[in-house]
């Protein structure tokens, strides 16, 4: 089986360095997701990977093999454009040959070779149409096929989801996953959207500004994101982010003092695991699914604030509150029935061991003691 | 030198550099025939008799010659006159309006007039001519058709009004370019635009002036930049109707470098008319280009 | 919306320009089909082809071939060096490149009337005043539009396409043959045409280089035949235009479709 190894990798255009030193080890079989804001660096790093463009410093080995010098075709890798880039002029069934037919591979073989993968994909009656012919999701199968039939060790995505709509976007994150389950290959996929990385990937690498920000499972990605920035990238909407201090309370128990726009700042004491805290100023995150609507009532392990609700966003299912608790948006997503209204008063609770806190020079997530 | 080139550029260098080789040395050779013009320039070499060998450097002497002498300034008018009517009024008014007129006409009108006008610029610079000396020649067709019916004296306009002739002949051979032209430019006017206009209260004159042709600044410019150059050095159609005569009424600046060059046999001469030529079309492309970019 | 139907007076413009069009072939076309022709503007008083079959009979067979025999080759040699040196210019960043952009736009409005010394002179010299010289001649002239008109094109032909064949294992030429060629069809077409109609047309760089009647392309051969006033065969005339013209006609209908792409394209950039 083949791993992907990035060792401090780097890119740079003249004087101006894109990517600045990524390291990562990727498990054969694995299906990793490149994802950041636009212009994080992850195509970049997923075209350097390809061999679409030159690593400035460092090395990219596939089963352990440096690549660095190796052309792409010698790889071992298929790569999904995010336009599919079909050729044209070409039907579906020569679209997928390509590869093959460069390869000198026997007719006979390229026949039987495509024409399982097309069935396998549904585009078994499409085999002689062009492209244009096609629907953007059955363009995207195509492109999917043509990486297929070449029975690579590894499979690069770039945004392949972005030029479909919403509900088709849905449907081929299914059948990607599929694909990864029935083939077993390492995938790498680049993506700007948060839920398709939460989803697909057995593991996530957070990149901003050219620069590794967590490499690690969805869960824990999500529950006990690296620092402020994937705090605030993954979710929607992002994880409550508030400036506190933290002193010691009654009998040594650190608690949070979180400051507040123009008014009083609240007092929430934190658990017993955070005692090591007390006298630093940190970054206080609850997610919003964390929060509840009511006063805490017989759970002492739960804390609770005073907001007023700025603005209730009805999703169906649930209601995000938007309060004014902090000088920004503080999210608080709650259920369809949940008893709050714009414009009034209202009571939330929240557990405080889903509380992560973050330093407030570096950002970095400051990890709960052991005892 | 293909160090960030694609990788499969930079696999194969050699034979993209090969494929340059052709085209790099056509280019060169027509830089290095530039260059020649501007050095005969400066001398009185001539076609044939004793200044074909026995030349010499006369410094600006031709170039003076170009203010001294009536050919060329009567030329430079006569070229001027040729250009701004047929090319930036006629060309280009008609073009855009046929262009505008055709958007929303059947299938069946557009594809007539557009093949009529498209046919004018497909004949070849000769029969063009041809035709329209038979159609201006005395008892011609527009003597026949339009004279005669009203009673007025028909003519041989060739002799009479030879400029107007080459006018009307040079706006029916190259109003297709523009038209074309047009009708691409006018695809890319989003109709939203033109929708919210309308829902506005804008008239259709004030939509196309407002927000029309505004959109299509650009293309305008390109458009007269285009035909301001190739009618300014447009040769074969004025040659073939009139030869630049009679007398030199029609002798635009094309015509007078042949004839200079070639008949006259005055290259140094024909040179410097050249250069002159350039400068002035260089120039109208400046003037041209600042007026596509935006004014803001 | 404003259909010709509604608007009699934009119909009534729109007869007047295709009036204005037509009209003037009116004298060629009666002429032609006039074996009886006599120069004078009137309904043909008979029909026949003989003005036809003089128009490709001996001499004038000749000057059609001389014309296939320049546009062709200038077409072609047109259409393979800019679409060679039009891929490298989009592609790669060349050091230079912008200058040499811009020598093309500043060669592209250079008269070629204004250059037509130098190149009678480098024909002379060469051996080239032949209907070959007036074919290398054209295409050079025609060369630095031509370029810069399919490097624009080419910028238009999407990079991933390429970067997908190269990464399944294309070598640069396939990547060329099976990718870029298809793909720039319209591009392509549009360049041959101009170069052929250029060609097919050119009348100055023949009337300079070619003295004998026969290597005359029909350019020339028209324009020496009506010069010559003594003995004018109007019939033979009017049919040898049309004869001379039905090629050029023939090339912008069969390759409209590509061409109405390929200007879009033009269009905008210039």
């Amino acid at each position: 089986m083949t791993g992907v190894v990035l060792n401090d990798v780097r890119k740079s255009y003249g004087d101006l360095q894109v990517i600045h030193g990524i390291d990562l080890s990727i498990d054969p079989g694995d299906f990793i997701v490149f994802v950041g804001p636009s212009g994080c660096g992850k195509s970049t790093l997923l075209r350097m990977i390809a061999g679409l463009e030159r690593i400035s410093d460092g090395t990219v080995s596939i089963s352990g093999r440096v690549v660095n010098d190796v052309p792409a075709p010698d790889r071992g890798i298929s790569m999904v454009f995010q336009s599919y880039a079909l050729y044209p002029h070409m039907t579906v069934g020569d679209n997928m040959a390509f590869g093959l037919r460069i390869r000198r591979t026997p007719a006979e073989r390229i026949r039987e070779t495509v024409g399982q993968a097309a069935e396998a994909l549904q585009l078994g009656q499409y085999i002689d149409r062009l492209p244009k012919a096609l629907s953007g999701g059955q363009r995207q199968r195509v492109a999917i096929g043509r990486a297929i039939v070449r029975e690579p060790e590894v499979f690069l995505f770039d945004e392949p989801l972005s030029n479909l709509d919403a509900a088709l976007r849905n449907q081929t994150r299914m059948e990607i996953a599929r694909l990864h389950r029935e083939i077993g290959a390492t995938m790498i996929y680049v993506t700007h959207d948060q839920i398709e990385a939460l989803t697909l990937a057995t593991k996530i690498a957070v990149l901003k500004d050219g620069e590794l920000q967590q490499f690690d499972t969805p869960d824990r990605v999500y529950n006990q994101p690296a620092n402020t920035f994937v705090a605030g990238f993954m979710g929607a909407p992002p994880m409550n982010l508030v400036a506190a201090e933290i002193i010691a309370g009654d009998g040594g128990a650190a608690v949070a003092v979180l400051e507040r726009a123009g008014q009083p700042p609240v007092h929430v004491g934190l658990p017993a695991s955070r005692k090591r805290l007390v006298g630093r100023r940190v970054v206080f995150g609850l997610r919003p699914e964390a929060i509840c609507s009511g006063p805490v009532g017989s759970r002492p392990d739960h804390a609770e604030i005073d907001v007023d609700i700025d603005y209730v966003e009805v999703t169906g299912a649930d209601r995000i509150a938007v309060t004014n608790f902090t000088s920004g948006p503080f999210y608080a997503r709650l259920p369809a029935d949940a008893d709050v209204h714009e414009g009034r008063r209202a009571r939330l609770n929240f557990d405080r061991d889903k509380i992560n806190v973050f330093d407030a020079d570096t950002g970095a997530r400051i990890a709960e003691e052991t005892p | 030198m293909f160090d960030d080139a694609k990788p499969w550029i930079q696999r194969d260098w050699k034979l993209v550099a090969a494929m340059l080789i052709p085209a790099i040395a056509v280019i060169a050779l027509l830089l290095y025939m530039a260059g020649w013009i501007l050095v005969m320039s400066f001398t009185d070499l001539a076609l044939f008799g004793r200044k074909a060998t026995e030349w010499s450097f006369v410094g600006f002497d031709n170039y003076e010659r170009l203010f001294k002498r009536r050919g060329f300034l009567n030329s430079l008018w006569v070229t001027t006159v040729f250009t701004v009517f047929s090319a930036i009024i006629g060309q280009n008014i008609l073009g855009f309006a046929m262009a505008a007129a055709l958007r929303n006409t059947g299938r069946f009108t557009k594809s007539f007039v557009e093949g009529a006008v498209i046919l004018g610029w497909i004949l070849p610079d000769v029969v063009a001519a041809y035709v329209w000396s038979a159609t201006f020649t005395e008892n011609g067709l527009v003597d026949l058709a339009i004279l005669q019916p009203f009673g007025i004296e028909t003519r041989n306009f060739i002799n009479d009004h030879p400029l107007f002739v080459v006018i009307v002949a040079n706006v029916w051979k190259g109003a297709a370019w523009s038209y074309i032209l047009y009708s691409a430019a006018l695809d890319t006017v989003p109709s939203e635009v033109v929708e919210a206009a309308r829902v506005d209260g804008a008239t259709p004159l004030q939509r196309a002036w407002h927000i029309t042709l505004p959109i299509l600044r650009p293309h305008i410019a390109t458009n007269c930049l285009f035909i301001t150059i190739s009618s300014f050095v447009y040769f074969p159609l004025i040659y073939a109707l009139t030869g630049g005569g009679p007398g030199r009424k029609t002798q635009v600046l094309s015509i007078f470098v042949y004839q200079e060059s070639f008949a006259v046999g005055k290259l140094g001469y024909g040179s410097a008319i050249s250069v002159a030529m350039v400068l002035i079309v260089a120039f109208l492309s400046i003037f041209y280009v600042r007026l596509l970019k935006d004014p803001r | 919306m404003t259909d010709t139907r509604k608007s009699p007076t934009l119909a009534l413009a729109l007869a007047l320009v295709a009036l204005f069009w037509i009209s003037p072939l009116s004298w060629v076309a009666f002429n032609a089909v006039d074996p009886l022709a006599d120069g004078t503007l009137r309904w043909p008083q008979a029909f026949g082809l003989a003005n036809f079959s003089k128009a490709v009979a001996g001499e004038s067979g000749r000057q059609f071939l001389n014309s296939v025999y320049v546009a062709l080759l200038t077409s072609t040699l047109t259409t393979v060096f800019a679409g060679l040196a039009a891929y490298p210019l989009s592609r790669v960043r060349i050091p230079g490149r912008n200058a040499i952009l811009w020598a093309l736009v500043l060669l592209r409005m250079l008269p070629a009337t204004g250059i037509i010394v130098p190149i009678f002179f480098m024909a002379q010299s060469t051996g080239l005043l032949s209907l070959t010289g007036v074919a290398l001649a054209i295409t050079m002239i025609n060369l630095p539009f031509t370029l810069l008109l399919l490097k624009n094109f080419f910028d238009t032909v999407p990079l991933e396409l390429e970067e997908a064949a190269y990464s399944e294992g294309a070598s640069l030429f396939r990547i060329l043959w099976n990718v870029v060629l298809p793909m720039s069809r319209a591009g392509l077409s549009v360049v041959w045409f101009f170069s052929f109609i250029n060609a097919w047309n050119e009348f100055l760089l023949p009337l300079i280089f070619v003295r004998k009647t026969a290597d005359f392309p029909m350019s020339v051969g028209l324009f020496n035949s009506f010069g010559e006033h003594s003995s004018v065969d109007y019939g033979f005339l009017a049919a040898y235009s049309l004869v001379y013209a039905l090629p050029a006609v023939a090339v912008y209908f069969l390759l409209r479709r590509n061409l109405s792409t390929g200007f879009a394209g033009v269009g905008v950039k210039g």
